[in-house]
């Protein structure tokens, strides 16, 4: 263990030697920003637009990116007050101008490149920047990943204000505190970080705030990539922190004390920290009634389990433990392997791979071709291996059950680990049947045991229990009666409301 | 996960490392030790859980003399470095000892049952392997996995009902048939079952809260005290005298009382799942051979770890006759296991007589 930290250590150090990157991304310049050097830096950038015009006498050059830019915009904000001026350009001839110093070059290509538009009025000297990005957004859809029957059907956009927006239209709060970050050498992503001032626990801001500091990245492609970047236990097959892509589930969770962090360019929020049985639970859990929404939660956590276990069973027992099924069930499974050639092993691991291919293809292809991939697959090629005696129709129903069980979570990041445990499983239990199934087990309970989330034990509440989460768990209490915030927000105020309301 | 030399055991870790640390492998064997006492073995249960109680008396009071010292620095303060040093040696030989027992009979146990004609070797391994990832964890993890093997372990209690409901109640009746010898053979015999209790003395100086720490070890003990009863209870009724003195595991094959349509011999699933309470044990007796190689080495090292494990492999594979295996892992492990229970007495005598003589360390 002790080596390996050297080796991190060592490692990091290497790393530090270079700048922050604050320092190597706005170094001071030196010397005068003239349109000549801003020329030369944005040499071969096909949309770069330098349009020289004349005002009051004066020659102006403007400087924008077409692609980022809406040419309403641009009449708008800049053309339009430049043919009214009377006289030369000031500072304060644009409402939303901001002068340019001559130390600011770094920072003034950056703001180019991202959209913004440069004036340079060459007699004054006078280099004004206006923020007229308008890149292309599309508008506010359904979610595609987390559907509810019930409840609210917007989902977050790639336009981080647009998300802000959806999440401030419901929390309508000066205690809604949004901290905004630039991320990533190369790309230099825009992060805002969302919390409840007056409810999350500042430990949890702060440690948050501390690892997106440490970040040095060239960028993020999307939150998920950022997500890996900041949780405890990066080698763990398990997520977490939650991500999502609705802002009611953001909105709950904000209220609940938690951090969340998004991305511009990307339509998921990260939620931190979040826990294990957290990743089983639906926002429809709380738009259904209590027992409803308690009876479907439990399929739901108890669904992980069994499709660890249900392939890596039959295994086992027809391996080594054929003695445990009754003389009925027995003679049924032999019979259906009469003519699988492959130890019970070889045959579910063909079977799962199969599966896995059907649904790797499906999500691959368009969506109309990937359902009929899947139904053709499924069904097809199901019964043609049982035709063809290479698998036992019993292990089609399991393996399929199995891969149904696994999508039960509404967190795909959660369904992946548990496809990619159950083969972790499925190997001990051909190795060593219902032996290795537990010892496999054990190892998964102690490594779930062990992880955090944001410092936050992961299998909270079971472990560290408080009394009060569970009352929603995998029994959702009624409303009325969950009266405090989840112990895993460890937030500042842990009443929702009071005790003595009526 | 949290490490590192702070207070973290909470009371419910105190609680279930004390229980959880009990059910062992001996567990298992309960009943066929305790055949001198014939039906009367619940007696001898309640006795094992007084003399538990009144033992870990002198182990929370030596650790509240030395709230933040291990039993391994409290020997090497109370009796001088050198002869401190052999003490700690002597105690992590006997949790090497107990955790090559422990697995070694559980192992033969899972050749005997549900792998049979399978070298042991490679579960061996991942056994220890798994337990490593376990103690890496820090005592916490040891605690919560603890937690953890009571709970999903606990259905294996409920599975008494179908033994307790087949067999003779009137086995229960108190006949006081057995003799002062039978209940010190006996007492010998099972009382490998109670060991764990005194790791206390070694985590002590984790416990939050230290003063209720007596309370809440107690209360680990009697949690597991009607467990055993009803092990013992559901053994006695269901079988006759003769098959508890032959049986090697009465709990197993009483377990194959329980008949369900869809599945038969439920105890090799109760088998496999008995590694939960075998981990939780070995766990927690390997974090305290590597905190006493710490100790002794006087270095805090991750690697520590494996110079215990290269020693359980060693006593496991050594090749040794049946006497002799018998001797290191159950007569001198047990005999070690009484003198680390007593051990305290000794050490609170030293240590009224070093404040006697002003010499308090």
């Amino acid at each position: 263990m002790e080596f390996w930290k050297k080796l991190k250590n060592k490692f990091i150090e290497s790393n530090m030697s270079d700048k922050r990157e604050k320092d190597i991304i706005f170094p001071e310049s030196k010397g005068k920003i003239t349109i000549n050097i801003l020329k030369e830096k944005l040499a071969d950038i096909e949309d770069l637009i330098i349009k020289d015009i004349i005002v009051g006498g004066e020659k102006v050059s403007l400087l924008f990116m077409k692609s980022l830019i809406e040419r309403l915009v641009l009449q708008d904000m800049i053309l339009t007050p430049l043919e009214n001026i009377k006289g030369e350009i000031q500072e304060d001839t644009f409402k939303m101008a901001v002068k340019v110093e001559d130390n600011q070059l770094p920072e003034l290509l950056y703001d180019i490149a991202s959209g913004s538009t440069i004036l340079i009025a060459h007699r004054k000297n006078l280099i004004l920047k206006l923020d007229t990005t308008s890149p292309p957004n599309r508008s506010i859809s359904s979610p595609l990943n987390e559907t509810t029957v019930m409840g609210p059907s917007d989902s977050f956009t790639e336009d981080l204000d647009m998300n802000i927006g959806l999440i401030k239209k419901r929390i309508a709060n000066p205690e809604l505190k949004v901290k905004g970050l630039i991320l990533g050498t190369e790309m230099r992503n825009k992060i805002s970080v969302l919390y409840m001032n007056n409810i999350a626990n500042q430990e949890n801001i702060d440690r948050v705030l501390y690892r997106l500091n440490n970040i040095e990245f060239q960028g993020f492609w999307g939150t998920s990539t950022l997500k890996q970047m900041i949780e405890d236990s990066p080698f763990s097959p398990f997520p977490q922190l939650g991500i999502t892509v609705r802002p009611d589930t953001t909105v709950s969770a904000l209220l609940d004390g938690r951090i969340i962090v998004l991305m511009d360019s990307s339509t998921e929020a990260i939620i931190a920290p979040m826990s294990f049985y957290e990743m089983f639970i639906t926002p429809e859990d709380y738009y259904n009634r209590w027992i409803s929404a308690s009876f479907l939660r439990l399929p739901r956590f108890g669904g992980f389990f069994i499709t660890i276990m249900l392939t890596p069973f039959y295994i086992s027992i027809l391996t080594y433990h054929p003695e445990m099924l009754p003389p009925p069930v027995l003679a049924l499974l032999f019979e259906s392997r009469m003519r699988v050639p492959f130890p019970p092993l070889v045959e579910v691991i063909i079977i799962e791979i199969v599966i896995e291919v059907l649904r790797e293809a499906g999500a691959r292809m368009p969506s109309k071709i990937g359902q009929t991939i899947g139904i053709v697959g499924g069904i097809v090629i199901g019964t043609a291996a049982v035709d063809a005696g290479l698998a036992s129709n019993i292990l089609i129903v399991l393996v399929a059950l199995s891969a149904l069980l696994s999508f039960l979570s509404p967190a795909f990041l959660m369904s992946s680990s548990a496809r990619m445990v159950r083969y972790i499983f499925i190997i001990a239990a051909g190795t060593f049947g219902l032996y290795g199934q537990m010892l496999t087990f054990a190892w998964l309970l102690a490594h779930l045991a062990n992880l955090t989330s944001l410092g936050t034990p992961y299998l909270a509440p079971f472990i560290p229990r408080l009394w009060s989460d569970l009352l929603d768990t995998i029994f959702r209490a009624p409303m009325k009666f969950i009266y405090k915030r989840k112990g895993m927000s460890r937030a500042k105020k842990q009443l929702i409301r009071p005790l003595d309301e009526e | 996960m949290d490490k590192g030399k702070y207070k973290k055991l909470n009371r419910y870790h105190v609680i279930f490392l004390v229980s959880g640390v009990m059910v062992g492998f001996s567990s298992l064997t309960l009943v066929n030790d305790l055949c001198p006492m014939g039906y009367h073995q619940w007696v001898m249960v309640l006795i094992y859980g007084l003399i538990a109680t009144l033992t870990l008396f002198p182990m929370v009071s030596l650790g509240l003399k030395y709230p933040g010292d291990n039993l391994f620095t409290i020997n090497e303060k109370l009796l001088g470095k050198g002869l401190g040093k052999i003490i700690n040696i002597f105690i992590i030989l006997y949790g090497v000892l107990m955790i090559s027992g422990i697995s070694h009979d559980y192992l033969t146990l899972l050749q005997l049952t549900i792998l049979t004609n399978r070298d042991f070797t490679l579960p061996l391994l991942l056994l220890l392997l798994i337990t490593v990832y376990i103690v890496s964890g820090g005592i916490k993890l040891v605690a919560r996995f603890s937690i953890i093997s009571f709970f999903i372990t606990f259905w294996i209690v409920i599975m008494a009902m179908w033994p307790i409901t087949k067999g003779t109640i009137t086995h229960l009746f108190p006949l006081f048939n057995f003799t002062l010898e039978d209940i010190v053979i006996s007492f010998n015999g099972g009382y490998k079952s109670m060991m764990g209790y005194e790791l206390i003395m070694f985590y002590f100086p984790y416990i939050i809260n230290q003063k209720k720490a007596f309370k809440d070890a107690v209360l680990g003990i009697w949690v597991i005290i009607p467990i055993y009863l009803i092990n013992v209870i559901a053994c006695t009724i269901y079988f006759s005298l003769w098959q508890i003195e032959s049986l090697r595991y009465p709990t197993l094959s009483a377990i194959k009382a329980v008949e369900f349509c869809f599945i038969y011999r439920i105890e090799n699933i109760l088998t496999a799942h008995w590694v939960f309470l075998i981990l939780s044990t070995t766990a927690a007796y390997l974090w305290m051979t590597k905190k006493g190689i710490d100790g002794v080495l006087g270095k805090i090292r991750a690697w520590h770890l494996w110079i215990s494990v290269l020693l359980i492999i060693t006593f496991i594979f050594i090749p040794i006759s049946r006497p002799v295996e018998q001797f290191l892992f159950q007569d001198l492990t047990l005999s070690m296991g009484y003198g680390i229970i007593l051990w305290p007495v000794f050490l609170l005598l030293v240590h009224k007589g070093k404040s006697l003589g002003g010499k308090t360390p």
